[in-house]
């Protein structure tokens, strides 16, 4: 009811007017009538009836709803802020920092660690991969997951999955595609279904039935022109003919995958395998009523059953289950995420109190309008309410801002994140979820920052306001205290990963990177075998690649291997015996790697020799079997003895097939300095290096040292290859430098963004900081006048108010210090080759925070030691 | 927002309310009557407050206790006519007994000692 007549308003108040006309003149008539004139009557029932505005006033405001008082509150608090232009601007601008850094991190958080998996039932997907003894995860064989496939009564559907690449030759031309080899019910696992067409049916993952294909939305754009007549028809993977039965959607999960075409995993009896880890994960939904420690206590007995029947291969070996939203996020991205927002969230603080320091500033040198408007009857009430209102509207334009800003930070932000840095499901944008966040956020930094000016503001008596001016200092301080602690815990957690990130940028890798060009080249046909008849066949065309890129001009080495540096990929676990050594089985012999290399690789990537020598051109197929070994694995299975000339036993490599052959001997004829493997942070991996010759295994990637810039070399290097064999492919062409710099794409991202992140805190911190003195300086006249007259010296002055601001500093960094101390172990997975708490780092931080705060103070500090005594009494 | 009106008193708003309804028992009548009426009947002990009658009687027909119209007074002028409505009559007894025992209390304070 009252909202209508809010509406209304402007009818009753004519009514009011007319009826109070009414009344006057009625009044007029009957003073007339007692025999007054008329001008004397009119001025006499004027006067009887009082401040007729006054009445239409009080009527008016029956039916307020406190909008127009909150309007006319925010017209003033804008002609207020525009009459300070530049108080204005320092506020939108810290907001908008704040609110972008914090939504532009968010959008990122919300999308990797809070929003739900965008499938149906999400929370019930669970993803296996076998156990090893020592807890860490390991790929599946055939015949292990079928044992858990056909003895488990907790799935609805199970899938598994085989990542590998394949060749989509389209009018003759090779194209390299990912292909996810994956069982019928894969897309049923995650409730996918196809865009057109169909995706996988029963019964097509087995023999025979094998040759269809599902496309995702991108290759079925960007190869064949989106044309719906695809489907149906027979494409050409791997020279042999798939049909395409199905198109998968735009935009989803599986568009931003690394797989681009999927076709069924069928099983060979070739590939009824108990002891080949080859499948990269298995998949698999939940039955509605069973949880996921009773899936757990399944598997488990079911892999205890396989153990007891296969010792050898099997003892200790259990089933990882985990929920597949846990499984795609890894500790160290949690992590970093976590660091990230925890940083945003500091500098956000720092900009409130930032925010709070001007506004309160502001408020006091607004003292005597304050006290005007409390005394023309101003209510306390309104009086506060004007400060929200005006750090309301500066928060509201500071959030509009920073919703800009960050709408382009997360745009530049994802271009330095390299690919599969998040799992296909995370998809980083600013949407509905983050919007409402970022104008949460505005609204609470709004009434968080406003409070301080509105507490001063409703304390504010008449008498209090004209007299005593420079109030609320300890807030003040507290609030400079607070920046500077949390300015140093941050500037310690980014020196910290600044230092880990350089640690790792000039880490050696044990090898040369630069001027060295690198390249896939997939051979076609595995699973189940390859195009190649026999090994002597593929180690002839190995051959003759090297030779061909060799001869190129400006190729000064060229090598071929399994696995470049750095890409953890496509490396052959080893399972290392040593002759005349403890017995060891094969579930618990010692981990590491078995690299298959054409010798020159050693000499073109410049890796560094211990002891011994390289492999030759002489090692081949009919002579004894020889191996290099890098300087960890000598170390850990030798210590101080010669491994030259020692024997160690590694089951044999059956090339394009999913088993490992019997023991074969090898002889060490060489250590060589540790190369990273898996990334620069490698530390623990044991390499064993062999011949193609000698191990001949179907995967295939160029490594050429050139003379000048790699990459003028790409299109020559690229000609001699397909010179050689026309169907051969060409992927991921890098130069080493990329694959190094890529390798640390992550670290990169943080580090970036927390240096940013930190030196906005610092910069703030150091505005506050000279806010606060420097207006306590101007509140201090006086008093330094009087001290002046009294005969302090300049440098007194100098000093005293000096010290003040840097008491202020030193107690910040004190509690920042006590809170780096806490902060620093969460940090642990992060950080490479330093201590979270490395006093280096954080003496440096208190060392740069001191000299800003000092540079921060030294300003107002000199203002003070000019002051001339006789201009700041007569000034009072 | 509402500091203004709230600093007159409770007692008096309450009063004026009641003396209205009563004067508009005798029948409907303008505002600069109702005044005189209250005047006339407290033998001019009560002088009614312009600024606070024309308020009362917004917030009474807000209330629904009263009902106005516009109509032409002696004089032939437009005049907004207010008159009690059934809700009102209600509340003037209410209001009357309120008052009464008010007046009775104060009474009993104000009675020398015994």
């Amino acid at each position: 009811m009252k909202w209508l007549r809010f509406y209304r308003r402007t009818r009753r108040d004519t009514e009011a007017l007319r009826e109070i006309e009414f009344h006057i003149e009625e009044e007029t008539e009957q003073n007339m009538a007692s025999g007054m004139p008329a001008i004397e009557a009119r001025r006499a029932a004027v006067s009887r009836f009082g401040n007729a505005a006054l009445v239409r006033e009080e009527i008016f405001r029956m039916n307020d709803l406190g909008l127009d008082t909150l309007w006319q509150d925010s017209r003033y608090a804008i002609r207020s802020l525009r009459r300070s232009p530049g108080f204005t601007a320092v506020a939108v601008g810290t907001l908008a920092v704040g609110i972008a850094s914090i939504a532009a991190i968010f959008s990122f958080v919300d999308a990797v660690l809070l929003k739900p998996l965008p499938y149906p039932h999400a929370d019930r997907i669970v993803r296996l991969l076998e156990k090893r003894p020592t807890g860490e995860t390991a790929w599946i064989s055939t015949l292990d997951y079928l044992d858990w496939r056909d003895g488990n009564t907790v799935f609805d559907q199970m899938a598994v999955q085989q990542d590998g690449t394949t060749i989509l030759t389209i009018a003759g031309e090779p194209i390299s595609l990912r292909v996810g080899r994956v069982s019928a019910h894969y897309f049923d696992v995650f409730g996918v279904k196809a865009l057109l067409g169909r995706t996988f049916e029963e019964g097509e993952d087995q023999p025979g039935n094998d040759q269809v294909a599902v496309l995702s939305h991108r290759v079925w754009l960007g190869q064949f022109g989106a044309d719906p007549a695809i489907v149906g028809q027979p494409i050409l993977l791997d020279n042999r003919a798939y049909k395409v039965i199905g198109i998968l959607p735009p935009q989803t999960a599986f568009d931003r995958g690394a797989a681009q075409i999927w076709y069924p995993l069928a099983f060979r009896p070739s590939n009824m395998t108990r002891d080949y880890r080859w499948l990269s994960g298995s998949f698999a939904t939940l039955k509605a009523d069973v949880s996921l420690g009773q899936a757990r206590s399944q598997m488990a007995s079911i892999a205890a059953t396989i153990a007891k029947s296969y010792p050898d291969s099997h003892s200790g070996w259990g089933v990882a289950v985990d929920r597949y939203a846990d499984s795609i996020v890894g500790p160290q991205l949690r992590t970093s995420l976590l660091a990230l927002m925890a940083a945003v969230g500091s500098l956000l603080l720092i900009c409130c109190s930032n925010l709070a320091n001007l506004a309160l500033a502001r408020a006091l040198s607004r003292s005597h309008e304050t006290a005007t408007r409390a005394a023309i009857g101003a209510s306390r009430y309104r009086l506060a309410r004007q400060f929200f209102v005006e750090s309301g509207i500066l928060s509201l334009f500071g959030g509009a801002a920073g919703i800009g800003l960050a709408y382009a930070a997360v745009g530049w932000l994802k271009t330095f994140l390299p690919a599969g840095t998040f799992a296909r499901e995370v998809n980083v944008q600013m949407d509905a979820r983050v919007l409402l966040f970022a104008v949460a956020v505005s609204v609470a930094t709004g009434l968080i920052f406003g409070v301080a000016p509105a507490l001063h503001a409703a304390g504010a008596s008449l008498h209090g306001a004209m007299k005593q001016r420079g109030q609320s200092k300890p807030v003040r301080a507290a609030l400079v205290i607070s920046e500077v602690a949390v300015a140093f815990a941050l500037l310690c957690v980014s020196g910290l990963l600044i230092r880990s990130f350089f640690g790792l940028l000039y880490v050696d890798a044990g090898f040369e990177s630069d001027k060295v060009l690198t390249m896939g080249l997939p051979i076609p046909g595995f699973p189940p075998g390859s195009v190649y008849a026999n090994t002597e066949e593929f180690n002839a065309y190995v051959r003759q690649l090297k030779a061909s890129v060799e001869d190129v001009a400006g190729v000064r080495g060229a090598a071929i291997t399994n696995a470049l540096p750095l890409t953890d990929c496509c490396l052959y676990t080893l399972s290392l015996r040593v002759a005349n050594l403890t017995e060891s089985t094969g579930a618990n012999r010692g981990g590491g790697y078995f690299k298959v290399v054409t010798p020159s690789y050693f000499a073109t990537l410049g890796l560094k020799l211990r002891r011994g020598r390289f492999l030759t051109d002489h090692d081949n197929a009919q002579s004894r079997r020889v191996v290099v070994v890098n300087e960890r694995l000598a170390k850990r299975y030798f210590g101080n003895k010669d491994p030259i000339g020692q024997r160690i036993f590694n089951p044999q490599i059956l090339p394009g097939k999913t088993e490992r052959g019997a023991d074969v001997e090898w002889e060490i004829v060489g250590v060589a300095g540790n190369e990273k493997i898996s990334g620069l942070s490698d530390e623990a991996t044991a390499v064993v290096y062999a011949s193609y010759e000698q191990s001949p295994v179907y995967f295939a990637n160029l490594v050429a040292r050139t003379s000048g810039d790699p990459a003028l070399l790409i299109e020559p290097v690229r000609r001699a290859v397909r010179r050689l064999n026309r169907a051969q492919a060409i992927t991921n062409i890098r130069a080493m430098d990329l694959i190094k710099s890529d390798s640390l794409g992550t670290e990169r991202f943080q580090t970036l963004l927390l240096t940013l992140f930190s030196a906005i805190a610092l910069l703030l911190a150091a505005v506050g900081m000279y806010g606060v003195i420097s207006y306590s300086v101007t509140q201090r006249t006086f008093e330094l006048g009087i001290r002046a007259a009294l005969g302090a010296s300049r440098p007194n002055l100098f000093r005293l108010v000096l010290g003040n601001g840097f008491t202020l500093v030193l107690i910040g960094l004190a509690i920042g210090l006590a809170a780096a101390l806490r902060m620093g172990p969460l940090l642990q997975s992060i950080l490479y080759g330093i201590k979270p708490h490395d006093p280096y780092t954080m003496a440096a931080v208190a060392l740069v925070l001191m000299v800003v705060s000092l540079l921060a103070c030294l300003a107002p500090a000199l203002r003070a030691s000019k002051i001339d005594p006789v201009l700041s009494l007569r000034a009072k | 927002m509402a500091g203004a009106t709230k600093s007159r008193g409770d007692l008096l708003q309450g009063t004026l309310d009641m003396l209205i309804l009563q004067a508009l028992l005798l029948g409907p009548a303008h505002g600069h009557t109702i005044a005189k009426l209250i005047g006339q009947r407290s033998n001019d002990l009560l002088q009614v407050e312009y600024g606070s009658l024309y308020p009362a009687l917004y917030r009474l027909e807000d209330r629904g206790w009263i009902a106005a119209r516009w109509g032409a007074s002696q004089s032939n002028r437009k005049a907004k006519y207010y008159r009690l409505t059934p809700l009102g009559r209600k509340q003037l007894t209410i209001e009357t007994s309120r008052w009464a025992r008010l007046v009775t209390g104060v009474a009993h304070v104000l009675r020398p000692a015994t």
